[in-house]
């Protein structure tokens, strides 16, 4: 699989080095070369300092024929940006977004765009832990007032 | 009628001191602490201190039942997540509007098949230095759902516009009107002996159904 990540934070740094030791080919693309530093030994790949949502730096990375983008910096909507443009410009097969603020996430899966809601699963991770029941979202604007 | 305005800076500021003039009912959404209670301490509990995009604040503001979301923070990404947001949310009752502060981004969102968005930098500031009331903004707006569009489109060198005159440029009578010529970041009010160039973008009212025609006169010529 080729895979372009975008955002060189622990997250990003993570899927990365673990995508390079299951034998993927991995681009990462962050806006602070310092960030790179987080990558593991094991991390094959290649880094390109760039802006998550500036087509050229895209095209460079390879996005035209890549099979996978992973959308992880800090910013929710740069997330949701890249991964729109991943799936309707460059027609990406998949293109996942980490989004922090749950309503966000589970808006942008209603539309057809994956995500991953990391508050919602570290939430439910620790009432796990806790042995709690699963807990029951909410959120719609019909009961926020 | 209902708006909530993401960002409280000069631009948001201004829309919502014109609006609520108008009677208006008016949120203003503004994360930064500082720029929320100055326009707090003007305008009171129209503010909500918070980010736009963080979706229990969008829906506590009110979303579900705003007629119309406009979107001036200076982040692009930050207006187009949001607008997408409330489109969402309200189930697409709440007509959005954004700017794009980026000119380079404009391409980028055409292809996320954002299509209501003004340039609407110039277009809102020129509005507000001189002194015209936003009204027309919304009254644009309201037109749509007489399936009217706010359109904007550029110029491209050769082609039917480049060069032209509104009046020789013959728009279909029912199909289009240009409002607004943004020229090198300023915005322009056309006259019927403004001449067109390459590279201005044209904000204008159209009919839907005329959309395609009106774009053969801003593209360039084709070679067979």
């Amino acid at each position: 699989m080729y895979a372009i990540v975008i955002g060189c934070g622990r997250a990003g740094a993570e899927i990365a080095s673990r995508m390079c030791e299951q034998g993927h080919s991995v681009v990462v693309i962050d806006r602070d070369r310092a960030a790179f530093h987080r990558l593991s030994d094991s991390f094959s790949g290649t880094t390109i300092v760039g802006h998550a949502i500036d087509e050229d730096c895209l095209v460079s990375a390879g996005i035209e024929r890549a099979d996978a983008v992973i959308a992880t910096t800090y910013g929710d909507n740069s997330n949701l940006i890249a991964v729109q443009l991943a799936r309707k410009r460059f027609n990406v097969q998949r293109a996942i977004a980490r989004v922090k603020d749950s309503v966000r996430a589970s808006t942008f899966e209603r539309l057809g765009f994956e995500t991953i809601p990391s508050t919602t699963i570290v939430g439910d991770a620790f009432e796990q832990a806790l042995g709690w029941e699963p807990h029951q979202p909410n959120g719609s604007p019909e009961n926020g007032n | 009628m209902f708006v909530i305005i993401a960002g409280g800076g000069k631009v948001g500021g201004q829309l919502a001191r014109d609006l609520l003039t108008e009677r208006h009912e008016v949120v203003v959404m503004e994360s930064n602490p500082g720029k929320a209670r100055a326009l707090q301490d003007e305008i009171g509990d129209a503010v909500v201190p918070h980010d736009a995009s963080e979706g229990r604040w969008l829906i506590d503001a009110g979303i579900g039942r705003a007629d119309l979301l406009i979107a001036v923070t200076g982040d692009d990404e930050d207006n187009i997540v949001i607008c997408q947001l409330g489109e969402a949310l309200s189930e697409g009752r709440a007509r959005t509007i954004t700017r794009i502060n980026n000119p380079r981004n404009s391409d980028t969102f055409r292809t996320l098949g954002i299509e209501a968005i003004v340039n609407a930098t110039d277009l809102v500031m020129t509005m507000i230095e001189r002194d015209v009331s936003v009204a027309p903004v919304v009254h644009l707006m309201r037109l749509r759902s007489a399936g009217l569009e706010l359109v904007e489109m550029t110029v491209a060198e050769g082609s039917a516009a480049d060069g032209a005159t509104p009046e020789e440029l013959r728009l279909p009578e029912q199909g289009g009107r240009i409002s607004v010529i943004l020229r090198n970041g300023e915005a322009v009010l056309p006259s019927p002996t403004t001449r067109l160039h390459a590279g201005d973008s044209i904000v204008l009212v159209a009919q839907t159904e005329f959309e395609e025609a009106l774009g053969r006169k801003f593209a360039a010529p084709t070679i067979v």
